[in-house]
Formats: C-alpha cells, sequence, structure tokens
C-alpha cells in the first residue's frame, strides 16, 4: 500500500470514528467511537514513520497507546458507576445538567 | 505643608479601614467622633496647603507600575486647581458628616454609613488630587461604587436597590468611554501625567485629540449626569438625604467639570470636542430646568436642579472659561449641599418627600426656612449672593467669547431656576399645612451645618481677586476683562429673568393658593391684576407644565429609560437564547467541538486557494 | 535528571499517600499531600537557578516554566485548604481528594515544564485522568454525571491533540517544537496547528471547545471545580504559550481570534441568567479564558501579562471558591440571600472577590486586566481589546448580582454554611495576596518583565 492511501485510510478512520461519536446514543459506543479516531491518528503516525524510515513513531504510538488506554478505563469506570444506579448509559441518562 | 499634603486623603482612608474592620464591635459614640473628625483633619490640612500654595506641589509616594516605557508613580499634586477642589470635598463633606450624626441617630446601620461615607471621601480626595489619569481613575471608580453603596443603602426598599442598580449600570457606560480615552492617550503619548499630557498636546493631531476627548467626556456625562447619561442622578435620590447632598449635589457629580478642566488644554487643541462640551451643558442646564419646574417631589426638584447647574458648569468649561466654570462649582458646592440639608431637614421634619402634603412650615421650622431661603436666593442669582458673581461671570464669558446662543438660553434658564426654586419655598414654607402630624424643627447638630453653609453661600462669592487670577500659575487661563458698561447689562438682562421667575412663582404658588395669607403691599398691588395671573396661567404655566411633564413622560422615561432598560433586557435575552446552545447532551456537545474544527479547517483551506 | 527532582518528589508523596490511605491513615495521606507541595515548591527554587533544557530537552526548565510550576502548587496547595473540612461534610472519607490532586498537579508541572508535543500529552492524559475521576468523587447524580460527560468529552479532545501530533510529525519528523517548524505555513502544518490547538482550547475552554465546562463545573465537588478553574488553565495556557510561534499563520490565527470573540461574548452573555453560582463560576472562567487566550496573539511578548493575569486570577477564583465550598454544595444564587447577616466575613469575601473579578480599582484584578489590555492594544488589536471591554462591562452586572444577593435581599430561614477553619485561612490569603498584586505588582512585574 503507499504512503498516501496509508493516510487516506486513516484520515477515514477518523472521521469515521467521529460519524459514529454523533450516531450512537449509547456512552459505550461513543467511547469506542473515541477509540476508533484514536487508531486513525496513531495510523497516521505510523504511516509517517514508515515514510521517514523512523523508529521514533513506534515508539511516540506504544506511549500514546498506554496513557490513551488509561483514560479509556477510567472512562468507562465513570460509565459503569452510572450503569449500576440506572441501569443504562446513553447520553439522555446524562443530560441533567444544562443551560 | 509642602511635604505633608498628601495626607489629606489618608485621613480618611484611615477612618474607613478602621470602621469597616471594627464597625461592629466599636460604640455610635465612639463613630461619632471619630468619622468627623478625620474628615475635620483633612479639612485642615487642604486649608493650610491652600494657604501655603505657591505653584504646583508634586508628590510621589512610591511607584506603582512600571513596566517598560509605562511608569505610573502613586503621585499626587496639590495645584491651585486641585487645591479648591480639596478645600471644598473636606470642607462640605466636613459638615455633612456633622449634619449625618442627627439625621441618622437612629438609623440601625449607623456604623456601616460612616464607613462608606468616610470611604467616599477618600476616594473623592484621591480623585482631586491625583496627579496622572490611572490615579485619577482608581478615585473615579471608587465614587462610583461608594455612591452605589450609599444609594441602595437603604436596601429594604425596593425603589433603593433599583435606582442604586440604575446609577452602575449608566455609570458603567461612561466608565467604558473613559478607560478606551486613557489608553487612546496612552498610545499617543506614553505618559499619563496631567501636566505631561497638558504640555504636549501640541504634538498629535487636533483630530485624535478629539477622539481622547471626547471619549473622556463621555466618561464626564456620566459621573456628571449631563444629556444624555443623566438620567441615573433623579433616581438616586432614594439615597439618605445627607448623601445625596454630599455626593449627589457638591462632590461626586462635578467631578466631570474638573476632569474636563484638568485636561483642558487637549479640550483646547481639539476645538470641536471643547464646543461640543459647552453645547452638551447649556442644552442640560435648560432641559433638566424644565423638567425641575413639574415635580413634586422635593429631593427630585433639587436633583434636576443639580443636573442643570452643572450644565452651566460644563457651558463656562465649554466656552473657554476654566476659572468661571470652577468657580460657580465652588459655590454651587455650598448652597447646594445647603439646599439639600435644608430639605432633609423639612423631611425629617414632616416625614414625606411630597411638596404637596407640605406647606406653612414658615413658623415651624424658622432655622430651615432662613437657611432655604438664602440658598434659594443664591441659587436665582440675586446680587450680594455667591451664585450672583460665578453664574454672571459663566454668562459674561459666553457673551465676551461670541458664544450668543449659550448666552441667551443661560440668561432664560435662570430665570427658570428662579422659578422653580421659589415654587418649592413657597410650596412648602407658605400658605397652609397640608400633611399630617405636627412638624418640628431639626436638632441643633443638624441647624450648625446648615447656618455654617448658608453663611458660605453669601460669602463664597466675595473674591477680593478672580478666580482666573488665581488659577493663572496653571498656565492656560485666560483672564478677560470686559468694559464694565457691557457688564451691568449683561448682569441686567438675567437679574431681571431671575426676578420676573420669582414673580411668578410667587403669583402662581402664594396667590392663587394662599388663602387667609396677607403680603402686605405687594398682595395689593397685585390683586388687581389677577387676569394677568390666570392669563398666564391658560397662556404659558399650563402649556409649560403639561410639556415638560410629556417630555419627563415620554423622553425621559420613554426613551431613556427604555433604552437603559431595554439593553438590559436585550442582554439577558441574549443569554437566555445563546444558553440553550447547552443542551446538556454530549453529542451536541460533541457537533460543537467538531464544528470549530471543521470552521479552522475552512479556513485554512481558504487561505491556501 | 535534576530538572525531575519536583516532580519526583510530587509523585512521591502521592505514592506514600496512597499507600497510607490504604491502611486508612486519612489523616497522615494528607499530611504526606501538603509536605509534598511544600517540598517541590522550595525544590524548585533551588532549581531557579540551573536554568536550561534537561533530557535531551524534554524538559524545558525556563523561567516561565518554573512560574507556572510554582502558581500550580501554590494554588493546589490553596485547594487543599480549601477541601480540608468540606471532604467530610459531602462524604468523602477516603484521602483519595488529595492524592487525586497531587498527581493532577504532577501532571499540569510536566505540560508547563516541556517544549515537546509528546510530553505534553502525557502531561495533559495524566492532569485529564486524575480530573475525572476528582469530578466524579461526590456521591451524587450530578457529580456522576459531571463525571462522564468530562472524560467522554476529554477522550474526545484528546484524539484531536493526537491527530495533530501525527500531521505535526509527518511534516517534521519529530515532535520538539522549533520556531522554525512552526512557523512554516504548508497545508499539513495548518491542519497540524488547528488540531493542536483544539486539543489545548479543551482544557483552556475557549468556544467552542468550552462546551464541557458549565456542566462539569456546576457538578464536581466545589474545591474540585476551583482546582479545573486554574490549574487546568494555566497548564493549557503554559503550553499554547510554547506553541504560539504557530500563529504567525493567518488561518491559525484568525481561528484563534474568532474563538475569542466568541468567548468573551458567549461567557459573559450567558452567565447573565445562570442561577447556579457554581454555573456562573464556570461562565465567568469562560470569559477570563477568552481575555488571557488574546496575550496569546502576541507570542511570547504577551507571556509576562498572561502570567500576571494567571496569578492574580487563581487567587480571586479560588478564593470564591472557598466561600462556595462553604456552603456545602448549596449553589444557588437564593442559598445565598441574607448571607451578609448570618456570615459576615463570608459574604464580606465573597462581595470582594467578586469586585476584583470585576475588575475594581485598586484589586489586583483591575490591573491583571489593565496590563493584558494595555500590553494586547499595544500589539495592534485595539480593535479586539474594545470588544473585550465591551463584553466585560456585562461582567459587572453578574458578579454584583452575587454581592446583591448577599446583602440586599433577605429571606426568613438561616442560609446553610459551615465555617472551616483551613478554608477561611484561604479566603483570607486570596484576599491578602490579590491586594498586594493590586497595590504593590512592582516585585511580581519586575521579575516577570526580566525573566520573562
Amino acid at each position: 500500500m503507499s504512503v498516501f492511501s496509508l493516510f487516506l485510510l486513516s484520515a477515514l478512520l477518523f472521521a469515521g470514528g467521529m460519524a459514529g461519536f454523533f450516531i450512537r446514543r449509547d456512552l459505550v459506543t461513543m467511547l469506542l467511537s473515541s477509540e476508533i479516531m484514536l487508531a486513525g491518528a496513531n495510523l497516521a503516525l505510523l504511516t509517517f514513520a514508515t515514510m521517514r524510515n523512523s523508529i521514533e513513531a513506534d515508539a511516540i504510538v506504544l506511549i500514546v497507546l498506554t496513557v490513551a488506554a488509561a483514560e479509556v478505563a477510567v472512562a468507562l469506570a465513570a460509565i459503569a458507576v452510572v450503569v449500576r444506579r440506572k441501569e443504562e448509559a446513553t447520553e439522555r441518562t446524562v443530560s441533567e445538567m444544562k443551560g | 505643608m509642602r511635604e505633608l499634603f498628601w495626607l489629606i486623603p489618608l485621613f480618611p482612608a484611615f477612618g474607613a479601614a478602621f470602621l469597616i474592620l471594627f464597625g461592629r464591635v466599636i460604640s455610635r459614640k465612639l463613630v461619632s467622633w471619630l468619622a468627623p473628625s478625620l474628615v475635620g483633619l483633612s479639612f485642615l490640612f487642604s486649608l493650610l496647603s491652600y494657604i501655603q500654595l505657591n505653584g504646583v506641589w508634586v508628590k510621589e509616594l512610591f511607584s506603582w507600575i512600571k513596566v517598560g516605557n509605562l511608569s505610573i508613580p502613586f503621585a499626587l499634586q496639590f495645584d491651585p486647581l486641585s487645591s479648591i477642589m480639596a478645600v471644598t470635598v473636606s470642607g462640605v463633606s466636613f459638615l455633612i458628616h456633622i449634619y449625618s450624626i442627627g439625621y441618622m441617630a437612629n438609623d440601625w446601620g449607623y456604623n456601616r454609613y460612616f464607613a462608606y461615607l468616610n470611604l467616599f471621601t477618600f476616594s473623592m480626595l484621591l480623585l482631586v488630587l491625583s496627579a496622572n489619569l490611572p490615579l485619577m481613575f482608581i478615585g473615579w471608580e471608587g465614587v462610583g461604587l461608594c455612591s452605589y453603596l450609599l444609594i441602595g443603602f437603604w436596601f429594604e426598599k425596593d425603589a433603593a436597590a433599583d435606582a442604586g442598580k440604575k446609577a452602575f449600570i449608566v455609570n458603567r457606560i461612561g466608565d467604558f468611554g473613559f478607560l478606551l480615552g486613557i489608553f487612546l492617550l496612552f498610545t499617543l503619548f506614553g505618559n499619563l501625567s496631567f501636566n505631561y499630557i497638558n504640555s504636549h498636546v501640541s504634538a498629535v493631531s487636533p483630530g485624535i485629540a478629539t477622539a481622547a476627548a471626547l471619549l473622556l467626556f463621555v466618561g464626564a456625562t456620566g459621573k456628571s449626569a449631563q444629556l444624555p447619561l443623566y438620567i441615573w442622578l433623579p433616581d438616586a435620590m432614594e439615597g439618605p438625604t445627607p448623601v445625596s447632598a454630599l455626593i449627589h449635589a457638591a462632590t461626586m457629580v462635578t467631578a466631570g467639570v474638573y476632569m474636563v478642566s484638568r485636561l483642558f488644554p487637549l479640550y483646547q487643541h481639539s476645538g470641536f470636542a471643547l464646543e461640543l462640551v459647552a453645547w452638551v451643558g447649556i442644552i442640560t442646564a435648560i432641559f433638566a430646568a424644565t423638567i425641575a419646574l413639574a415635580q413634586n417631589d422635593i429631593k427630585r426638584v433639587l436633583a434636576y436642579s443639580t443636573i442643570s447647574q452643572i450644565g452651566y458648569m460644563f457651558a463656562g468649561v465649554g466656552v473657554g472659561a476654566v476659572a468661571a466654570g470652577m468657580f460657580h462649582l465652588f459655590t454651587h458646592a455650598f448652597f447646594k449641599s445647603l439646599l439639600f440639608l435644608c430639605a432633609g431637614a423639612v423631611i425629617h421634619g414632616v416625614g414625606t418627600n411630597d411638596m404637596r402634603k407640605m406647606g406653612g412650615l414658615r413658623k415651624a421650622m424658622p432655622v430651615t426656612f432662613w437657611t432655604f431661603l438664602i440658598a434659594a436666593l443664591t441659587i436665582s442669582g440675586i446680587p450680594g449672593f455667591s451664585a450672583f458673581f460665578s453664574k454672571d461671570e459663566i454668562l459674561k464669558e459666553a457673551y465676551l467669547s461670541g458664544h450668543k446662543w449659550i448666552w441667551a438660553i443661560g440668561v432664560i434658564t435662570a430665570g427658570l431656576t428662579a422659578f422653580y426654586i421659589f415654587r418649592l419655598i413657597f410650596m412648602t414654607f407658605y400658605g397652609e399645612y397640608r400633611g399630617e402630624g405636627h412638624p418640628h424643627e431639626a436638632p441643633k447638630v443638624m441647624l450648625i451645618p446648615m447656618s455654617i453653609l448658608a453663611l458660605f453661600s453669601i460669602i463664597g462669592g466675595w473674591f477680593p481677586k478672580s478666580f482666573a487670577h488665581y488659577l493663572s500659575p496653571l498656565g492656560y487661563i485666560k483672564v478677560i476683562e470686559a468694559s464694565h458698561s457691557l457688564e451691568i447689562y449683561l448682569l441686567g438682562a438675567s437679574l431681571i429673568l431671575a426676578i420676573i421667575g420669582i414673580y411668578i412663582a410667587w403669583l402662581v404658588y402664594v396667590k392663587r393658593k394662599g388663602k387667609g395669607w396677607n403680603f402686605g403691599f405687594v398682595y395689593r398691588v397685585i390683586y388687581g391684576k389677577y387676569y394677568v395671573d390666570e392669563l398666564y396661567n391658560f397662556l404659558f404655566v399650563t402649556p409649560y407644565r403639561k410639556g415638560s411633564e410629556l417630555i419627563n413622560r415620554y423622553f425621559d422615561k420613554g426613551v431613556i429609560d427604555r433604552t437603559v432598560e431595554g439593553s438590559g433586557e436585550a442582554a439577558l435575552g441574549g443569554g437566555n437564547l445563546l444558553s440553550k446552545l447547552q443542551t446538556g447532551l454530549l453529542k451536541d456537545y460533541g457537533l460543537w467541538m467538531a464544528t470549530g474544527i471543521i470552521i479552522g479547517l475552512f479556513l485554512a483551506i481558504r487561505s491556501l486557494l | 535528571m535534576i530538572a525531575l527532582v519536583p516532580l519526583l518528589i510530587l509523585v512521591g508523596f502521592g505514592i506514600i499517600a496512597l499507600v497510607l490511605d490504604l491502611f486508612l491513615l486519612r489523616w497522615w495521606a494528607k499530611l504526606s499531600g501538603y509536605a509534598g507541595l511544600i517540598a517541590a515548591s522550595i525544590s524548585l527554587f533551588f532549581l531557579f537557578s540551573k536554568r536550561g533544557k534537561f533530557l535531551n530537552g524534554l524538559l524545558v526548565f525556563d523561567a516561565k516554566g518554573i512560574y507556572a510550576s510554582l502558581l500550580i502548587l501554590v494554588f493546589t496547595f490553596l485547594v487543599f485548604l480549601i477541601a480540608d473540612g468540606y471532604d467530610l461534610k459531602v462524604g468523602i472519607v477516603e484521602g483519595e481528594l488529595y492524592i487525586l490532586f497531587l498527581f493532577a498537579a504532577a501532571g499540569a508541572v510536566v505540560m508547563v515544564t516541556t517544549s515537546h508535543l509528546l510530553v505534553i500529552f502525557v502531561g495533559m492524559e495524566v492532569l485529564s485522568v486524575a480530573s475525572y475521576a476528582l469530578a466524579g468523587l461526590r456521591k451524587d447524580e450530578l457529580s456522576r454525571e459531571a463525571s462522564v460527560k468530562y472524560a467522554i468529552l476529554g477522550v474526545f479532545s484528546s484524539v484531536f491533540f493526537v491527530f495533530g501530533m501525527a500531521l505535526y510529525y509527518g511534516e517534521t519528523g519529530n515532535l520538539f517544537i522549533s520556531p522554525e517548524a512552526v512557523a512554516n505555513p504548508s497545508p499539513l502544518m495548518t491542519a497540524a496547528a488547528l488540531f493542536l490547538f483544539a486539543g489545548l482550547m479543551f482544557k483552556a475552554s475557549l468556544v467552542p471547545f468550552h462546551i464541557w465546562t458549565p456542566d462539569v463545573y456546576q457538578g464536581s465537588p466545589s474545591p474540585v471545580a476551583g482546582f479545573f478553574s486554574i490549574v487546568t488553565k494555566i497548564a493549557a495556557f503554559l503550553a499554547f504559550l510554547r506553541i504560539s510561534g504557530f500563529l504567525v499563520n493567518p488561518a491559525v490565527r484568525w481561528f484563534l481570534i474568532g474563538s475569542i470573540i466568541l468567548t468573551v461574548i458567549y461567557g459573559n452573555f450567558v452567565a447573565l441568567r445562570q442561577k447556579d453560582i457554581k454555573r456562573l463560576m464556570a461562565y465567568s472562567s469562560i470569559s477570563h479564558a477568552g481575555y488571557m487566550a488574546m496575550a496569546l496573539l502576541l507570542g511570547e511578548k504577551g507571556g509576562w501579562a498572561l502570567l500576571f493575569y494567571l496569578s492574580v486570577y487563581g487567587f480571586m477564583n479560588l478564593g470564591s471558591f472557598s466561600v462556595i465550598s462553604s456552603l456545602v454544595e448549596n449553589n444557588s444564587l437564593d442559598d445565598y440571600k441574607g448571607l451578609s447577616k448570618a456570615a459576615p466575613s463570608l459574604a464580606a469575601g465573597m462581595a470582594f472577590f467578586m469586585i476584583s473579578l470585576a475588575g475594581f480599582p485598586p484589586t489586583g484584578g483591575f490591573l491583571a486586566k489593565f496590563f493584558l489590555f494595555s500590553e494586547v492594544g499595544a500589539g495592534g488589536y485595539w480593535w479586539l481589546v474594545v470588544i473585550a471591554i465591551l463584553a466585560s462591562l456585562l461582567s459587572v452586572y453578574y458578579y454584583l448580582r452575587v454581592v446583591v444577593y448577599m446583602y440586599m435581599k433577605g429571606r426568613v430561614e438561616k442560609p446553610i454554611f459551615a465555617y472551616f477553619p483551613s478554608s477561611l485561612l484561604a479566603m483570607f490569603a486570596s484576599i491578602l495576596f490579590i491586594l498586594e498584586l493590586g497595590i504593590f505588582p512592582r516585585t511580581l512585574i519586575y521579575f516577570l518583565r526580566i525573566f520573562i
């Protein structure tokens, strides 16, 4: 695959994830959509790394993935608390505050 | 005194700090001694400095801000201009502190009241003694804040709280202009001290000077209650009467006049700005005077009168007669605070503001009556009383500088002034008592300050040398000499109108309603001309009163109030509308962020094409 | 390695506290938190003479970074004081509050002392992860909602930042921020700048990335909201300052300017109608973020005005939050009615902070605005300053509304509040510092001008 088509794929993943965020109502799926966006971003990093023949980007991606995993874990925990109380977790469940 | 004059504002500052910190634990008696005596010390120091003053004293206390090429010292300046203000402010404030001991004696917020009053005096003295604009702005904001606190002092009354809010909103508009003016002057001159700006004005083009001068003047119209920002002042009368006397008559509201005088070379350099100041002033003067004709609330009459008199001062400064404007400011401080204190004594005595429920108080309150009469004669411009000299000076200078229209309007306003003030006197002190209960004279602690002010209202204008001579060290005050005959001719015109005004007031309010009251031979002389009275009433008074009621209702209440309230409502409505965007739904939130980034990318693509 | 000392101290004491908390030694855990903050601050003083780059340039200990770190530690200390007492009242019995604060502060310190994008990202994530947990610490519905909203939107925004990093890497081949690289207006670089900006604007609460702010502030425990309002902002703005070189690109500059205009207008307008004090403070913090972002337009030149503003703003905002915390989650403006009679010192303090936030002299709030606006104006953005001043006129209304509620509205029942000694201490300290910065700002300005 050419560098360009890889980059295109990463952009598509990013855009697709974003679309998923808007389409789905379910909190966990929204979070997953964000993860797809993240995969797109990481793919872009790796693409550029291949283009430049550099190993640095691989390390960067590893760090990003680790940190992001921690972030998602906390996000999931927060959602889990809501699910335990309300037995469901859509965006309507958490729309008490507004205005 | 040259080394010590900087203490003048610090006495009340100390008082305010002390009262705010310990106001809850100290006794009223201590407060009654402490607060006035600290202001008294300020007055003493001002007076001593005034006597010893030669040239211009500047004292730099410490370097407040020093950033790159911007250097703003915490510097005070005592020169002929600020000395007049310092003496007036501290003197009147001292007397009003004493008066307040009596007036506020039964108020639960006694200590808080004196804390605010001291704080106000400090801010005002800082305003007048500051040597540069940012420092003046601190005082400017400080007096605004105190005025807001004191108007809303009786916040249990909704009207008082609303009035405080109104004063605040309107003043913010003015302050906005003032602040922009300061920023503009800083970019023009790189230095914000008055002396520097005044001596370097010729370095900038008149157009830019006009812009800066007008921005500052917006601030002045707000603080000094001139068209179109005057509307807060009548409502401000909801505050305690001594506050009206001190802040809304004698000192704070004249800050705008002082500021324009302080930066007079800037206005002169602009030319247009100065002309505008004169016209705004004189139009406000006649406009407010017409409204004062139809008011029944004793304090509102005085409020409109204040607006009108400050208009005179602006007109004076605007026609180039800084000395005359400051002179009128000086005399006005005495007679207008006296008018308010007398009104306060009347309200204290009868328990209402409504003049229709007063009448015949001459016998019950003799001292108040006589001092009130002195103040009324003064404001009417009767020869011998102080305002006669100062008002005459303004009108003369207007005439001599070629502003014949301003002179004409000024003379007519003088007539109206005499009419409304004597209408007030006749409705309050003559005829029969129309209210309830038994009116009583005010206590001594109130009468003494009133008597002192009455004395100053008379002698305040008896200066051996003119104000212009005294102010001449500033370098931009010119001394005009008029021919003697012209002076008498000009003088005669305003005097005749004033007397006509008093006469008509007498006709309308004493003769027509004065049943059972005998005015001696004048009464009999007038008696035969009853139809003149009626005719006048039909042709002039009624339409006039209707007219001014209409102005009051449709312009004042309708246009300007609506604009202020309307803009407030519009802002709240805008807030309501915008807050709908915060739906509380995560999807929408994500959408906002995505929209943001898409707009950014769109901008980027556009810049590439 | 020496540059790691403050971080190691913070994290080390954090871990000690974690262990102590495990054995239910709550009080000791808290003490360990205080000790960590103090020790780290002291180490910063010693580091000041050893300014420079460390770890191959991954950590940049310049004056700006050190000063910002110090601000973060001082404000975290104030938040500790505010939280002390409040936590038990709302049922946060474990010491985790303090531990999370400590880790969040460590993340913020990382963010301000680096000019490497990945390190900024890691710092940001440490700060974020701790923040999501902090937002949800109170055990009620609003707090849980705040936590979920913050977490999901936080993940969403950090992905933007990662994507920006990827694009940046594609153009330059590394993640160091260099003046030459950021000044390059190529399409890839512009896109990178926009995505990086989006990530930071989220943290700084600039429109349209501000959207989480009101909900999260309202739902979080009060001291936590105070922490978000200042520490997160310091970190975000300092990182912003490091990448402000992007702004020579007109597309990026107009993106930020447009955002600033929307921010100051939106924040001030919507604040007008708020009935909940914490929401009001949230919108107020959005508009303040708008003012501060104006300094970014000047690049490094505006750094000192920005840092001065942040210093004053931190004391004003944390001061108000110390009072808000003392009312223990009675956050409606109606709950403030009659506070002046029931708790005069709290009411007076709150009034002072509101007046300072509104920008009245002689408080520090006035000078902060004065410096920032005159510097931005002198930098050629006069019209922007005019818009900001006009918008800030509105703010006077809603700040003074709080004062009016406390002083000019009475009510029958007594307001609910508690005097927490340490919270009062924080309040008085804030008042002192605001006055100090308002009346004698010379020392700080001198320092900022010389070193920054």
